[in-house]
């Protein structure tokens, strides 16, 4: 099983990545968290496949998305794309033998459609994966869209938002204050706590254990 | 093939000051259908729970009879009636159910409110037309995305309330031809994108006929913060910066205003009003700081979401 580390915008200390074939840039949940400059080739400089994680887009995330992506494929620092939003999908047929992956959040879509439109979708856009933390959309992706599951872990995708919850607001722009502020929340109504990250809550240790059969489990590095 | 059914665009979009917005409810009933096209709306929109769409049971008719006789008293009152049809349709019970959806259209529907894109593709390859509304649970968050549903058939979009309008403005583009359509922001907000959310909620609930019945709902209620410092709510805009939005979309072109139904008619009454007040003004011309101003006066006290799903009917 391939072995990948989540490593957002920046990239992480050499350690971090002892023993990894992949690391996955970018974000599925904010699109402000596009790589920083250098980071994509430091990441292939220590010898990575680069996968790059994107979310719902505005037009200006698409306009910038686009540009990042184009140009980590001139500069070969690009193996794989995740995708959360249709107008990059149809952005990203101009490059050929790009990898390209099933985001959690379209994922929510891609599980549940007929199964044979599905997979004529997933073909005759070049989906060859999908990302997944909860085993019945795992189960459902294998078996409908008939792609291979990227697993993350340890934790579980619950609500998303596009209003940032750290900062307050929508702008393309940002602090980046969510950075190493993985917020635990909890009430007695919740059978669990959540954990809030970018502009996600999440289930904490919901997706600890993959499921058989996943070809890349990918876990969440700090500082996210 | 009745006219309606055939029809695939409604009045081009018009973003002249005091263009006047289609008004659009959800409605669970032959009589509140009737109560609202006679008030102000000239589109309603309708589920039955046989066919997939996002929302409890009792938001749907009852009945296929009772829908149908709505298709008829809009055609009547020479207004609209969509149907709501914005879920996934699963893949065991897709043949019936798109089958279903394109003989409601063949009887009269004026268009149908979808989600699922293998639905469009059911539709076109057997020649079959109607107007195809996206829903904002269909993820559409920018003008190249716009593009990707208006190819396979779409002609509406709900835009999602997630998107400022300088966000979406390129969405606006009259080159695409699409109608836009939004929420009175100020009167009605999700925390969380809708379909991306599964955190316990209104949404999921069944016949709420109680508040005290009604469990917590998480974008409602106090969080306790892990790191010490008090607690958290989630956040949403406040109502001045959402009026603002509902200002600006207007003028920005927006063609349709929708109230969404809900399974309390008492609730969704006021809505209606209220909305319907916030739109007039608009399409008076008043300025952003007068809308402003009256605006935070309507919507005071709107924020019911949890009231919503007790479920009422008048």
């Amino acid at each position: 099983m391939e072995k990948a580390l989540l490593t957002g915008r920046c990239a992480p200390e050499p350690a971090a990545l002892k023993g990894l074939r992949w690391a996955v840039a970018g974000s599925e949940f904010c699109q402000n968290r596009l790589p920083g400059p250098g980071v994509l080739k430091e990441l292939r400089l220590r010898g990575l496949k680069i996968s790059l994680a994107t979310s719902l887009l505005t037009d200006e995330g698409l306009a910038a998305a686009d540009k990042f992506i184009a140009a980590a494929r001139r500069g070969g620092l690009l193996d794989e794309v995740i995708v959360n939003d249709w107008g990059l999908l149809a952005r990203l047929k101009k490059y050929r033998g790009l990898r390209l992956s099933i985001g959690r959040l379209l994922a929510t879509e891609l599980s549940l459609t007929e199964r044979a439109w599905t997979r004529r979708f997933v073909k005759e856009h070049g989906f060859v994966s999908a990302e997944a933390d909860e085993p019945d959309l795992a189960r459902r992706l294998r078996e409908r869209a008939g792609v291979k599951i990227s697993w993350h872990l340890p934790h579980a995708f619950k609500a998303v938002t596009t209003y940032c919850p750290f900062e307050r607001h929508f702008k393309a722009a940002c602090g980046f204050s969510c950075e190493g502020r993985p917020l635990k929340l909890s009430n007695p109504h919740l059978k669990q706590p959540l954990l809030l990250v970018e502009k996600a809550y999440l289930t904490p240790g919901a997706s600890a254990r993959p499921p058989a059969g996943a070809w890349r489990l990918v876990v969440r590095g700090g500082p996210i | 093939m009745p006219a309606a059914a055939k029809k695939t665009s409604l009045a081009p979009v018009n973003s002249k000051p005091g263009h006047r917005m289609r008004v659009l409810v959800g409605v669970r009933t032959y009589n509140e259908a009737e109560f609202y096209l006679t008030r102000g709306a000239d589109e309603v929109y309708c589920g039955l729970p046989s066919i997939p769409n996002h929302g409890v049971k009792a938001e749907n008719f009852a009945s296929e009879a009772e829908l149908l006789a709505t298709i008829d008293l809009a055609r009547r009152l020479k207004k609209q009636a969509f149907l709501v049809a914005n879920d996934v349709f699963p893949g065991e019970v897709f043949p019936k159910t798109a089958a279903a959806v394109a003989a409601l259209v063949e009887r009269g529907m004026s268009g149908v409110i979808i989600r699922d894109l293998a639905l469009l593709e059911y539709f076109k390859k057997r020649g079959l037309k109607t107007y195809f509304t996206l829903s904002t649970l269909g993820l559409c968050f920018n003008r190249e995305a716009l593009k990707f549903f208006r190819e396979r058939g779409v002609s509406r979009i709900v835009l999602p309330q997630h998107l400022t309008p300088a966000e979406a403005r390129p969405m606006f583009d009259r080159k695409l031809g699409m109608d836009i359509e939004v929420f009175c922001l100020p009167l009605f907000y999700e925390v969380n994108i809708n379909s991306l959310c599964s955190l316990s909620c209104p949404c999921s609930q069944e016949a709420v006929t109680d508040v005290k019945d009604q469990r917590a709902y998480t974008c409602l209620t106090a969080l306790k913060r892990g790191d010490g410092a008090g607690s958290y709510a989630m956040p949403m805009p406040g109502s001045k910066a959402l009026l603002n939005y509902f200002y600006d979309f207007y003028h920005l072109g927006a063609s349709c205003m929708k109230v969404a139904r809900g399974p309390n008619g008492e609730e969704v009454k006021e809505l209606f009003y209220k909305s319907l007040l916030l739109t007039r003004l608009l399409e008076k011309g008043v300025s952003r700081e007068a809308f402003a101003h009256e605006g935070l006066k309507i919507v005071s006290s709107a924020q019911n979401y949890g009231k919503r799903y007790i479920v009422k009917r008048y």
